[in-house]
């Protein structure tokens, strides 16, 4: 790093040539600054702030040339061979067994008050083609930080767990992934969940990062998503259809038209609440993932729609796993969906997914922090319904699991992490 | 639990096209490579950047080559370079051309590819070599496969040349040290913002921060 201050240019202050490239050599390969060479500048420039404060010094004329040089082999001659201890040192002949950055000549050290000498092992770099560096620490840092926004608030995490007479049960957690938590932001996941005339109704959402409300809108699609599903669906059973795998066209009709209505009673109710609130529509952008289930006939009847990315799947036990819909995929650019993308509403009627299926163990809905890191799906995600039926199954506090199950460590994965699950018990 | 989830990890590949002719000799070239050296520890201060942008050096002189392959933050050794020769921008442009075919991961049924690359190309001179064809095939991926910027540095470039290669032209009328030294400084700006904006919007286009105000933006 190079500091924007004052600048010595050496050449104004030596003329012999010898000289000149003696003191060069000594400020930059010894003393660490950093250099600017032309044919009539020698620029002597700080990396640090210490250094910084030399340079001004002698610019203000409080220092001459050789005392600035006395205080900079005082300050850096050390500084700029950081010494790194692994092992053990042999305390009797004072050698110490350890690994410097690449010494250029005896480096004297103090350690627990022994006076230490570590000597330039020969290497076969030129040593004038690289100005010694300072290691670095490089482990990324990861601040935790409270949201500062304080309106609209929603909790860091938060988790579900409902069981239902039948022999399933519905867990649910959503987590602040690590950018919001580094740059102090709201999580922009939501979910919801509930249950209706033997229908189970499962919501997740993930609200457009970039767009500041768009938390508002991924919450009020989920409790709208359950709202109005549960509406929809109070008196609606399935009629048996015998000698037919699956059921009649009028009644996947009929929930088909549910699902699309429900997603447009949402785009208007997030229109109308930024209307109130005197904002564009963009800024409550969101995606929204719904599955609703029912036993029909012996068999699962589980159906989708889906705006944007993340992942409905469904675990059929073992190594099988089912993906209702499609998730986006293009080279790098596919442009993800929101419910505020314009003429949306035109492309529902082909977002709506069934799935009739005997064996069924688990259906989850996730959003994209959880779907990206099992990918590809069809072989990964089997797995992962192994891993997080484990932490439901026979636990008092299946959500609470289930939230820490989502905790996972995966480099390149920073994004709210969220995950609705209808599971056998 | 689920401690370490198996599989490749996304990247934002950052390419650098460097200028080392012989017009860049003494201090513009120094400014170059102190320029690379702070933008690394620049990046190195984002959490985001270190586990995603991966960085390539490609440079040209009388000939081009990458000096250095895609390599993550934490082992990237900044290239020596010295400044002489002609400006073989065209053939750097096809070696480019060959990493974004082969180094940049693409998205497939069964993998999750990088992010969309950003490139940038900086010169302060005419080519010498033949670029106009390379520059046409570069110009088709510009926007759609990678972000490309172009950056002009001094008198002698010619703004036109760089339209050929990518829409988003830059000139830099200047070339002293703080000049480079802002350029660099706005290049880690603009990834920094790219690591963060794609780890949250996963394919959202992005947008490069305005760049400082020694630098002019050619319409």
């Amino acid at each position: 790093m190079i500091l924007g201050g004052e600048v010595v240019d050496l050449k104004k202050h030596f003329k012999d040539s010898v000289k000149l490239e003696e003191i060069r050599n000594l400020l930059v390969k010894k003393l660490d600054f950093s250099i600017l060479e032309s044919k009539d500048s020698i620029i002597i420039q700080a990396k640090d702030p210490e250094q910084q404060q030399l340079i001004d010094r002698f610019n203000a004329g409080q220092i001459d040339m050789n005392q600035f040089l006395v205080e900079a082999k005082k300050k850096f001659t050390c500084h700029d061979h950081s010494v790194r201890i692994i092992n053990k040192w042999g305390t009797t002949q004072g050698i110490m067994v350890g690994e410097t950055t690449h010494p250029l000549r005896p480096i004297e050290v103090r350690i627990n008050g022994i006076k230490l000498f570590l000597h330039p092992i020969k290497s076969n770099q030129e040593p004038e083609s690289q100005v010694p560096q300072r290691p670095e620490e490089v482990t990324p840092q990861w601040k935790n930080l409270e949201p500062t926004d304080k309106e609209d608030w929603v909790e860091i995490e938060e988790s579900g767990y409902q069981e239902r007479k039948d022999g399933w049960a519905v867990a649910a957690a959503s987590r602040r992934g690590k950018t919001h938590a580094h740059e102090g932001s709201h999580r922009d996941d939501s979910f919801d969940f509930g249950f209706q005339n033997g229908w189970s109704i499962l919501a997740a959402a993930d609200g457009a990062g970039s767009y500041r409300l768009s938390r508002v809108g991924a919450k009020m699609a989920c409790s709208m998503a359950v709202e109005h599903l549960k509406a929809y669906l109070e008196n609606f059973i399935i009629e048996e259809n015998e000698g037919s795998a699956i059921p009649k066209e009028s009644d996947l009709l009929q929930i088909k038209r549910f699902l699309i209505e429900t997603v447009q009673r949402i785009i208007q109710s997030v229109k109308d609440e930024a209307n109130k609130r005197s904002v564009t529509f963009d800024l409550l952008s969101t995606t929204i993932l719904i599955a609703i289930h029912h036993h029909w006939q012996g068999k699962n009847m589980v159906a989708s729609i889906q705006i944007g990315d993340g992942l409905i799947a469904i675990w059929h036990g073992g190594s099988n796993v089912s993906i209702l819909g499609k998730a986006d995929s293009g080279v790098f650019a596919s442009e993800t969906k929101f419910i505020t993308t314009k003429g949306i509403e035109n492309e529902l009627e082909h977002k709506v997914f069934f799935a009739i299926k005997p064996a069924v163990d688990a259906i989850a809905v996730m959003t994209d922090g959880v779907s990206d890191d099992f990918f590809p799906p069809e072989t990964i995600m089997p797995k992962m319904f192994e891993s997080v039926y484990q932490e439901l199954i026979g636990s008092a506090k299946p959500n609470e699991n289930l939230l820490k199950w989502l905790s996972y460590e995966r480099r390149g994965s920073f994004d709210d992490r969220t995950m609705v699950i209808l599971h056998r018990r | 639990m689920f401690n370490e989830v198996e599989g490749a990890s996304r990247r934002l590949p950052v390419y650098l096209l460097l200028d080392r002719s012989g017009s860049m000799f003494g201090e513009p070239i120094e400014s170059v490579k102190q320029g690379v050296k702070y933008m690394i520890s620049e990046l190195k201060k984002e959490p985001q950047a270190i586990e995603t942008a991966f960085i390539s050096v490609i440079t040209f002189a009388s000939d081009a080559r990458q000096d250095i392959p895609l390599t993550e933050l934490t082992s990237f050794k900044e290239p020596l370079l010295e400044a002489n020769g002609t400006t073989a921008l065209g053939e750097a442009l096809s070696i480019l051309n060959q990493c974004l075919e082969t180094e940049v991961r693409k998205s497939t049924p069964t993998q999750k590819g990088d992010y969309k690359p950003l490139v940038f190309i900086m010169t302060d001179g005419e080519p010498t070599d033949n670029w106009e064809n390379i520059a046409q095939e570069i110009k088709k991926k510009a926007g759609k496969l990678a972000n490309i910027v172009a950056v002009g540095c001094g008198p002698h470039v010619n703004k036109d040349t760089l339209k050929k290669i990518t829409e988003i032209v830059l000139i830099m009328t200047s070339y002293q040290p703080d000049d480079f030294r802002q350029f660099f400084r706005w290049v880690s700006q603009s990834v920094k913002q790219a690591s963060i904006k794609f780890t949250k919007d996963s394919d959202q286009p992005t947008n490069l921060s305005a760049p400082p105000p020694t630098i002019q933006i050619i319409p």
